[in-house]
């Protein structure tokens, strides 16, 4: 094992890809030269150089739609759309071009393209730069979504999705680069669709998944000192989702909370929370709760930001009202 | 106009039932009074009737799903009305053509009026909801089912009162039912007439704590169990219950019948010691129509029809159907009649009347050598009367010993409604009329 942090992970597996697969390039804002804005690619250019390292224009419709078209013509491109805010420039490149080429192609075309992205807000950036998208992306059949929440998660999905041959929506949590965790050294891959109980528990499941993970387990600390025993699970990826494992978890506990960065309305959240009582409805002992961020733009100022996201606090007290414990 | 079908009440204090299965599907004509589909309530599985006629417009309660007494689980209308009414309960959204289709099929105020009553049913629902549901999440519901726990007496410890998982897995159905009895024996020491010897079966079994014998395995309640007990405590709760006693010569009787079963037996007719007890029951409520009442907090309602329930053990328990409005019949329409009634039961298809309109009970244990016994009255009815079997017995006849077919006959009835004297010249009625049976053929 060897510690690292999120940032490293990435970036090694950025790298094994880059050194196994000659098909391979990355592409994005300022990751040449300036060594990438969240500092991912720093070095890049200097190894790999500037056929394989490109840096674009300001054009995200541009890149993204380039990438998508040189994965159809068989690379294996890495884009990089420095934050999920941007991507909306490029949306209809990723929804109806990078999503839909295999089936309007009858699977003659593929588009194995993996755009990472930075997501999430908490970092005073205001209301156009603090957004979370990746629910809005997991509601695209042809897409996949990924979003780890530790370094072991982030270089063992990333490996996965290099062999996959759908467009991959890779959103990293822009809070999330410098938490460190341990990573094997031995290689290893962690499958799309395969959640992870990141803290077992008997009372109450807390789904959760990107930033809201630490969230969740902050959480689940802080029960468990009321004698509340939290089950904390990362979804780990949003599309495919892995209903099987949230569903064991409320079976046990009777109980589920689902947490989320991004707005209630329209959030991913409501997706679980309607599987579960769908699913599991004679199980639950209370109401399947959501706990999201409140449907107004991030502020900038810090403590209503503060505020407005999710919090440990939020959660523990979600939980002891709403089930009586 | 459509019309809302609404889960019947069949059983007095029936408060919900469930679609077992529709008989018609959307879109398909019925009759009035059609069966329609199956309700299972506490007691059996009985057909539900269309109270209209016209097309099935819209299964509201799906099969499997239980609804609260008085709710819509389907509606009936006119065969115009099923364009419209299909999209506009079941969904939202409504594509361009459909509009197009609907403004064809109906004019704006039409449209209105279908639409109206779905939206109504909603609004009733949701407020009828807080005074007669139970507050329980969906785990403590199933397993109070699993457990045979009634919920009405859980305390709920979650919010607003709702009774979770750790509520019934930790309920104490002892503790519970002992609150019961001290409001039992409360009631029941006001009671002039009560009968002492029926109580101490209860208290001894849950509250003696002076016997720590092993518990043995525990059988949970079906829903047919919980319904006799609910019923008998409540009748015995509220009903003030008082006993008289008769011994009955059926020797006339017992030879009449063998006379005309004999004489009738090529037309398949076979009159019982029962058909001639429900006949002089009959007679008897014609005469003593309070017997035949229910009590209500303002006043003794009558009933203008005399409809005899017959007590039967089925295989989960027990169920009193009635045979109905058999004031007038003959004695062997009666034997057609609950001959029928037996049949059906059996068959699980009594309609919702014959289950609960029952206005006097009868409660025949004569298939078993027991002397006679003491019937618990069947809400809301007032009385019921229990039979023995018919047995040879040495009597005295103008001086002499004689050997006479003897039954024992106990009229429960309810001392609100009438006293002792009525009670005793109600039984020998009876008396009367079967010892002169030929009263009851003619």
């Amino acid at each position: 094992m060897t510690e690292m942090i999120l940032r490293d992970a990435v970036a090694k597996a950025l790298r094994e890809a880059l050194d196994t697969d000659d098909r391979t390039f990355l592409m994005g804002e300022d990751i040449g030269a300036y060594g990438g804005p969240y500092a991912v690619t720093r070095g890049f250019l200097e190894d790999y150089g500037e056929d394989r390292i490109r840096d674009t224009p300001i054009a995200e419709a541009v890149f993204v739609g380039a990438g998508a078209g040189a994965a159809m013509i068989g690379m294996r491109p890495i884009v990089e759309v420095m934050t999920i805010n941007f991507s909306l420039v490029a949306i209809d490149q990723i929804v109806n071009h990078a999503a839909k080429l295999s089936y309007m192609s009858d699977g003659q075309l593929s588009v194995p393209l993996i755009i990472r992205t930075v997501t999430g807000g908490g970092g005073q950036l205001a209301a156009t730069h603090s957004q979370s998208f990746e629910n809005w992306y997991a509601s695209v059949p042809g897409l996949r979504v990924v979003v780890p929440a530790t370094p072991q998660d982030a270089l063992g999905l990333f490996r996965t999705c290099r062999k996959d041959n759908n467009p991959i929506i890779f959103a990293e949590h822009s809070l999330l680069y410098r938490v460190r965790g341990e990573v094997p050294d031995e290689y290893y891959e962690i499958p799309l669709g395969k959640a992870r109980i990141a803290r077992p528990g008997d009372d109450v499941t807390i789904v959760s998944y990107s930033g809201m993970v630490r969230v969740a387990e902050e959480a689940a600390e802080k029960l468990d000192e009321l004698g509340i025993s939290a089950e904390v699970i990362d979804l780990r990826t949003l599309s495919p989702l892995d209903l099987d494992t949230v569903v064991e978890s409320v079976k046990k506990t009777n109980r589920a909370v689902v947490v989320e960065e991004t707005w209630k309305t329209g959030g991913f959240s409501g997706t679980i929370a309607s599987n579960i009582q769908e699913v599991a409805f004679d199980e639950l002992d209370g109401p399947v709760l959501r706990i999201n961020g409140p449907d107004v733009p991030a502020p900038y100022a810090r403590n209503i930001e503060q505020a407005m996201i999710p919090s440990a606090d939020w959660i523990v007290e979600s939980v002891t009202y709403n089930f009586g414990l | 106009m459509a019309t809302e079908l609404k889960m019947p009440q069949m059983g007095y204090d029936m408060e919900e039932g469930t679609v077992v299965r529709w008989l018609k599907e959307e879109g398909s004509t019925v009759g009035r009074n059609e069966p329609v589909a199956e309700i299972e309530t506490d007691k059996a599985v009985v057909e539900f009737e269309s109270e209209a006629e016209g097309v099935l417009l819209r299964i509201v309660a799906s099969e499997g799903s239980i609804v609260p007494v008085g709710e819509t689980i389907a509606l009936v209308g006119l065969e115009g009305e099923e364009a419209d009414n299909v999209p506009s309960a079941g969904s939202t959204e409504s594509t361009d053509s459909d509009t197009a289709i609907r403004e064809e099929l109906t004019s704006e105020s039409e449209r209105h009026e279908v639409q109206e009553p779905i939206r109504n049913t909603t609004q009733e629902s949701s407020e009828s909801t807080p005074t007669t549901r139970i507050l329980a999440t969906p785990v403590a519901r199933r397993i109070a089912d699993e457990l045979g726990i009634d919920l009405k007496q859980v305390a709920g410890s979650g919010p607003g009162g709702r009774i979770t998982k750790k509520d019934v897995e930790t309920f104490d159905p002892a503790s519970s039912t002992s609150t019961k009895e001290t409001n039992f024996e409360m009631s029941s020491s006001e009671t002039p007439e009560q009968s002492p010897e029926e109580i101490p079966e209860t208290v001894s079994e849950t509250t003696d704590p002076s016997v720590n014998s092993m518990p043995g395995e525990k059988e949970p309640l079906s829903r047919m169990r919980q319904q006799i007990a609910r019923v008998t405590v409540k009748s015995k709760t509220e009903k003030p219950h008082f006993y008289v006693s008769a011994e009955i010569d059926m020797t006339k009787a017992m030879v009449l019948r063998k006379q005309v079963n004999d004489q009738l037996s090529d037309d398949g007719v076979r009159i019982t010691v029962n058909d001639l007890i429900v006949k002089a029951c009959i007679e008897s409520l014609k005469k003593y129509p309070k017997f035949n009442a229910y009590f209500q907090d303002d006043g003794i309602q009558f009933n203008n029809t005399i409809n005899i329930a017959v007590a039967i053990a089925g295989e989960e328990g027990l169920i009193v159907p009635a045979i109905l409005d058999c004031g007038s019949k003959t004695l062997r329409e009666l034997s057609q009649m609950v001959k029928d009634l037996a049949n059906r039961s059996a068959s699980g298809t009594l309609n919702n009347q014959e289950y609960t309109g029952g206005t006097f009970a009868i409660s025949n244990l004569g298939m078993f050598d027991v002397t006679g016994f003491l019937a618990i009255i069947h809400p809301p009815q007032s009385a019921v009367l229990a039979v023995g079997t018919v047995a040879e017995k040495p009597v005295v006849r103008d001086g002499e010993l004689a050997v006479a077919n003897i039954m024992n006959a106990t009229i429960s009835a309810d001392h609100r409604i009438v006293d002792g004297v009525e009670g005793a010249e109600f039984i020998v009625e009876v008396k009367r009329l079967l010892e002169n049976p030929m009263g009851l053929i003619v």
